[in-house]
């Protein structure tokens, strides 16, 4: 009886020393949009605010020499790019890129130091080559960064761009819009020569988002004309998604862009607070997010990545009857969730009514 | 409930003021030519000013999206605050509707950070006192002040009782400046060029002498 309780005591003693303080427990309603039970699609996962949400067990010790909850915090994402086992947010309280390592659930900055040194850094686009291309408003150039996240080399000056606010890359070409010259411009991604420009006879008011389809097409967020431009890889205009307005499909402050492997156009909306998907022929599929501080909530977000790599990562957080395909991420730019993970996935549950 | 009803009545309340005293006050300036005003903008654009801030409802009639079929409106929600169950009285201490309409355009890309960084979320996390915890080139918003809050940091004028001095307005602090109770980006930055003071980031009054400081602290 008294080794019982002595083990039992131990055994208490054992389980305060590694008792984790942990943020409360993810919340216990699934979030889905569509809600059950129409045909789900996509599912909230998960918010990442700080290291400690990547899931690393902090001990007491640490505990004891950092206090409990947050040691490293994001602090206003604006972009949000990845590649296997990594997140790379573009942070514009830290003016720096920060990777949420994913495998070692570390936070740390890219280092940008020398002659990659960061000024005033707006997009990110990762490359399937795992190269980081990053806007920079200050340098007015595309700085990059290699696999192992070390300064590559650069792409245009002053004489090329005025205001280069985001990137994207598909195969030999880097497309980057120019908020102040109202531009889309191509570059070459070995010489780095401008292929071509769209925009010059004033087809763009303050264009602040690009992105490019799985077949090479360039969608760019038109800000103040309240849409999203389409074009072919060399620039020809195709398209034009949405309009101004408040009703569904609709824009008043459309922001980050992104496009899945289903050709599905997913944009980003800091007014509405929701992001909205439309299919290939611009028809409206589905909104999430909205408006609120609960799970799945945005607040004033800006920048939007789907991620093919990482869903297995996330699928702990899935509902067992939803399979994770690919992942979404959006930044918040205010409220206690910064970036929010959602998983687009199937519906592997019983059927469901009407179908 | 009742709580909710005062509120609601003190909100009518307000607002009656705040239109009866705009419209006391001599307005020199306008939207037309200021900061806000883009229809200059590089190339000639719709000419329309109200554009770029305010939203139509658009004309296009649309299906419900194909992958949700019950939806319960066809408008949008913008600059929501309250609309999620899971709201929390923490929240209040970021920035809302209000200084929303700015920081959505003002996010430091699209136009001049007005806002940089995150400090409120940052003081939630750490459980500090918010108004303690905001660095110095940050103004706190999106909280509120009030006679509460003037009693208990000792240097703050009551802005219940304190006139603004905006513009020959004879309204207190609370009726010009602070919307719903809450000092907002809106308290000090006239976004519609109202009160066209020259040469400023579109304050409400010269801060010449930090008069515009002053108006509330009490130094």
């Amino acid at each position: 009886m008294k080794k019982q309780a002595f083990i039992l005591s131990m055994l208490i003693i054992f389980m305060g020393c590694a008792s984790i303080p942990e943020k409360p427990a993810a919340p216990a309603a699934t979030i889905f949009y569509p809600e059950l039970p129409q045909r789900p699609r996509l599912q909230f996962l998960h918010s990442i605010s700080g290291e400690n949400d990547l899931g690393k067990k902090q001990s007491a010790f640490q505990e004891f020499l950092f206090g409990k909850n947050y040691d490293q915090l994001l602090g206003k994402p604006y972009d949000v790019a990845a590649c296997k086992e990594k997140i790379y947010i573009l942070d514009r309280m830290y003016k720096k890129i920060v990777i949420l390592d994913l495998a070692s659930k570390k936070m740390s900055f890219l280092n940008d130091q020398g002659i990659g040194r960061l000024g005033d850094p707006s997009g990110i686009w990762v490359s399937e080559e795992n190269i980081k291309y990053v806007t920079d408003m200050q340098r007015k150039q595309v700085v990059a960064f290699d696999g192992n996240d070390h300064f590559l080399r650069t792409y245009g000056s002053r004489e090329i761009f005025e205001k280069p606010v985001d990137v994207a890359v598909y195969g030999k070409q880097i497309y980057v819009v120019d908020m102040d010259k109202e531009q889309l411009f191509i570059l070459n991604r070995d010489t780095g020569q401008v292929i071509n420009t769209v925009g010059e006879k004033g087809e763009f008011f303050k264009p602040s988002h690009v992105t490019v389809g799985p077949s090479g097409n360039v969608f760019v967020t038109d800000a103040f004309h309240f849409v999203i431009k389409k074009f072919s890889p060399d620039g020809k205009f195709l398209d034009t998604i949405g309009f101004h307005g408040d009703q569904i499909g609709g824009f008043v402050r459309p922001k980050g862009v992104a496009v899945d492997k289903n050709d599905h156009l997913y944009v980003v909306d800091a007014a509405f607070e929701n992001v909205q998907i439309f299919d290939d022929q611009g028809r409206m599929l589905l909104f999430f997010g909205g408006p609120g501080s609960g799970p799945g909530n945005l607040y004033l977000p800006a920048g939007i990545a789907i991620d093919d790599n990482n869903a297995a990562s996330f699928q702990k957080y899935a509902d067992q009857n939803f399979k994770l395909e690919y992942l979404v991420y959006v930044t918040n730019m205010f409220g206690k969730n910064m970036l929010n993970v959602y998983g687009f996935g199937h519906w592997i549950g019983e059927s469901l009514p009407g179908e | 409930m009742q709580h909710m009803r005062t509120w609601k009545n003190k909100i009518s309340a307000a607002a009656i003021i705040l239109i009866f005293l705009s419209s006391s006050i001599t307005s020199a300036g306008t939207i037309e030519g200021s900061p806000h005003d883009f229809r200059g903008y590089q190339w000639k654009r719709s000419g329309e000013i109200c554009n770029p801030c305010h939203a139509m409802h658009g004309t296009k009639t649309l299906p419900a999206p194909l992958w949700n079929h019950d939806l319960p409106t066809q408008t949008y929600i913008i600059y929501g605050k309250t609309h999620s169950p899971t709201m929390d009285a923490e929240v209040s201490s970021q920035p809302d509707g209000m200084s929303k309409t700015c920081l959505s355009c003002h996010d430091g890309i699209v136009a001049p950070d007005a806002y940089g960084s995150n400090t409120c979320g940052t003081a939630i996390l750490f459980n500090k006192n918010l108004i303690d915890t905001f660095p110095s080139n940050n103004h706190p918003i999106s909280f509120v002040y009030n006679t509460a809050l003037a009693i208990k940091d000792g240097k703050l004028y009551d802005p219940s009782t304190r006139l603004s001095g905006l513009n020959g307005s004879t309204g207190t602090i609370n009726a010009d400046m602070l919307f719903l109770n809450r000092m907002e980006c809106a308290s000090c930055h006239d976004v519609h060029n109202k009160y066209a003071v020259p040469k400023t980031k579109l304050l409400v009054k010269d801060n010449a002498g930090s008069a515009l400081c002053l108006t509330c602290h009490n130094k």
